[in-house]
């Protein structure tokens, strides 16, 4: 009953949201809902499908010129083999200092989750800005592994969540001129072990964008860098970031992680992409099933030593676009491979065709993990 | 030896018999026209409002979006409209090219080479909105002749890329309004000398205080059927616009 209500409501949003833009604009509505379809299998004798409908809300009020307000919420149904399989999928778990996640429908095969992952307020002003609130911090600066953006870990496995979930955090930036930028930001928490406060500072030489930041990291001192610019028409981008115990700083050798990539877009809409990326705290053997760990961190965003990952991406026409994203590890000869298709059908409505595969053994290629993902979203 | 430093001054000698003769008049007055059809398309600064319409056989996609300029170096694109791209954003300062991703809350760089690159899945390249190389400073320009475009006087003019320029066509053709110094048509050709694209200039209006070609039509020749349209609602020229406006910081805020 709360599901169809909620429906009702979800439609009377999308058309009073189109007056809203009408006049001038006080507020903004906008999100999706995409059905997801994932049928797993290694053999033929051990097929699962599951189903997921997720939709999104994004909320901006402009209550002033200063001011704005961000909500945004998460709603997932899931039906299908994954919650009884998934003892973690019914205890989804909101790591802020409020828990904003709830099960609304909690059966045997049904799950009705909805968490509220975006909720700040912002105040801006010429030169400073300060945002409080569950936010998502992105210090990233390469495209797929991002050493630098310790706030909010990203798993390129993970493509149906992009937006992350967010940090509960007090942000405090201050804009010198164009060129460069001093962030502040505080990870609010009740428990030490959760802590990070960071300061990033970024500017622009010789066309380069540099940032530098340190800080606390849970119990870690944390230093990083990054920087992207170009080599001739190729693009460059680096990430380094540094991690070291200081309760015991003396015994502790550290976790060093960085990125490199280099990427070329050609006349032709083929776009290239490369990447190294390097874990001093990765293993070189029986890691493999720890890729697809739910409790990803910044310190594990791969959990081999040397990663070597590759982009292609190809537009057919300005409607379809085929990718292919593969990820290579010496460790445990570790291949993920992960082809996708879309296709834009309309103003509002894509399809996703996403399939993903993970091979790798310590002595020959077996295949781990199989799963082939069907999409349907409205974009509204 | 004697030879060859007859025919240095020889050509010396011609060179200076054109400089005299007024052939650099000529094309320099090829020049004007072009720069003054150039200025007058962006202005000191533009800000408009504008639908981009991808035409192909069998379907269209709209987009609409905002495009805020000044002078040749700074550029911002915002995209309006339908709801699957609304808030990406594009920021252009110097060479350098940066991408607002919304769903990410992160501005990616992306490379040179992205430039030329199809926008949206366009006709237009990234260039051909933003005019990274200058119409004015990359090419030399030849004064042909005059000729008449959709019933109205122009002028046509070749443009050879000079040496130097990182240029991607191997000759230009430009058509420009003689009365109202408006591009009609443009056709640009390969380094073998075949045709490319060709870009007309429509709808001549008065918008934002100024006679424009309010519709844009591009149409690869070798992909019959295929044409991208861009089409103004709304223009500003000349109005003042601060360097920070093109910032990181503003990419995320625009509306």
């Amino acid at each position: 009953m709360k599901f169809y209500l909620y429906t009702l409501l979800l439609i009377m949003l999308y058309n009073s949201k189109a007056m809203a833009q009408a006049k001038e604009k006080k507020w903004e509505l906008s999100g999706y809902v995409k059905g997801l379809q994932a049928t797993s299998f290694t053999d033929l004798d051990s097929i699962t499908t599951n189903s997921l409908l997720h939709n999104r809300l994004n909320f901006r009020w402009y209550p002033s010129d200063n001011w704005k307000v961000g909500i945004e919420v998460r709603n997932r149904l899931f039906v299908g083999d994954q919650i009884t399989a998934n003892p973690l999928l019914t205890g989804i778990e909101d790591d802020g200092i409020i828990d904003l996640s709830a099960n609304i429908v909690e059966k045997k095969d049904v799950l009705l989750n909805t968490t509220l992952d975006r909720f700040w307020v912002q105040w801006q002003g010429t030169t400073w800005q300060v945002t409080l609130g569950r936010q998502r911090v992105n210090w990233g600066v390469d495209r797929i592994f991002n050493p630098n953006d310790i706030f909010n870990a990203y798993s390129f496995i993970d493509f149906d969540y992009e937006e992350r979930p967010g940090s509960d955090a007090l942000r405090i930036q201050y804009f010198k001129d164009t060129d460069y930028t001093l962030d502040m930001a505080v990870k609010i928490t009740d428990d030490p072990d959760e802590l990070i406060a960071a300061a990033l500072y970024k500017f622009n030489k010789w066309n380069y964008d540099i940032q530098l930041l340190g800080g606390v990291y849970k119990r870690d001192i944390v230093a990083g860098a990054g920087w992207a610019g170009n080599i001739k028409n190729a693009g460059l981008k680096t990430e380094l970031s540094y991690f070291r115990n200081y309760q015991n700083f003396a015994g502790d050798s550290g976790t060093f992680i960085s990125s490199v990539s280099v990427d070329y877009a050609l006349p032709n809409s083929l776009y290239l992409y490369g990447a190294y990326f390097y874990n001093s705290a990765g293993a070189n053997q029986n890691a493999i099933e720890n890729l697809v760990s739910i409790n990803l961190d910044v310190k594990n965003l791969s959990p081999f030593t040397h990663n070597f990952f590759t982009q292609l991406s190809y537009e057919f026409s300005a409607i379809t676009n085929v990718g292919m994203n593969i990820l290579y590890s010496p460790a445990d000869n570790a291949v993920f491979i992960n082809p996708s298709l879309n296709i834009i059908m309309g103003e509002q409505f894509d399809l996703s065709i996403i399939s993903q595969s993970l091979f790798g053994n310590t002595n020959n290629y077996d295949l781990l993990f199989n799963t082939i993902y069907t999409r349907l979203k409205w974009n509204f | 030896m004697k030879t060859k430093s007859f025919i240095k001054l020889a050509s010396m000698a011609t060179i200076t018999l054109f400089l005299i003769s007024g052939t650099a008049p000529v094309q320099d007055n090829a020049r004007d026209i072009i720069e003054k059809a150039d200025n007058k398309r962006l202005g000191k600064t533009s800000s408009a409002t504008m639908t981009l319409n991808i035409i192909r056989p069998k379907w269209t996609r709209e987009i609409d979006l905002k495009l805020w300029t000044k002078g040749n170096d700074l550029m911002m694109i915002l995209i309006t409209g339908p709801a699957r791209d609304q808030g990406t954003a594009f920021l252009k300062r110097g060479d350098e090219i940066y991408n607002w991703v919304p769903r990410i809350e992160r501005s990616i760089k992306l490379p040179p080479s992205s430039m030329m690159q199809s926008w949206m899945g366009s006709d237009f390249t990234n260039d051909d909105l933003v005019k990274q190389s200058s119409m004015v400073n990359d090419y030399d320009h030849i004064l042909i002749g005059k000729e008449e475009i959709s019933g109205r006087e122009a002028y046509k003019i070749l443009l050879k890329p000079k040496e130097e320029a990182s240029v991607v066509w191997g000759k230009v053709e430009a058509w420009v309004d003689v009365e109202e110094s408006l591009f009609l048509k443009l056709a640009y050709y390969d380094e073998e000398g075949e045709l490319v694209n060709t870009l007309l200039g429509k709808n001549i209006k008065t918008m934002g205080g100024r006679t424009v070609t309010s519709l844009l039509e591009i149409t690869p020749a070798d992909e019959p059927g295929n044409k991208t349209t861009l089409e103004y609602k709304s223009i500003a020229f000349d109005q003042p616009m601060d360097d920070n406006f093109f910032s990181l910081r503003n990419l995320k805020n625009l509306k």
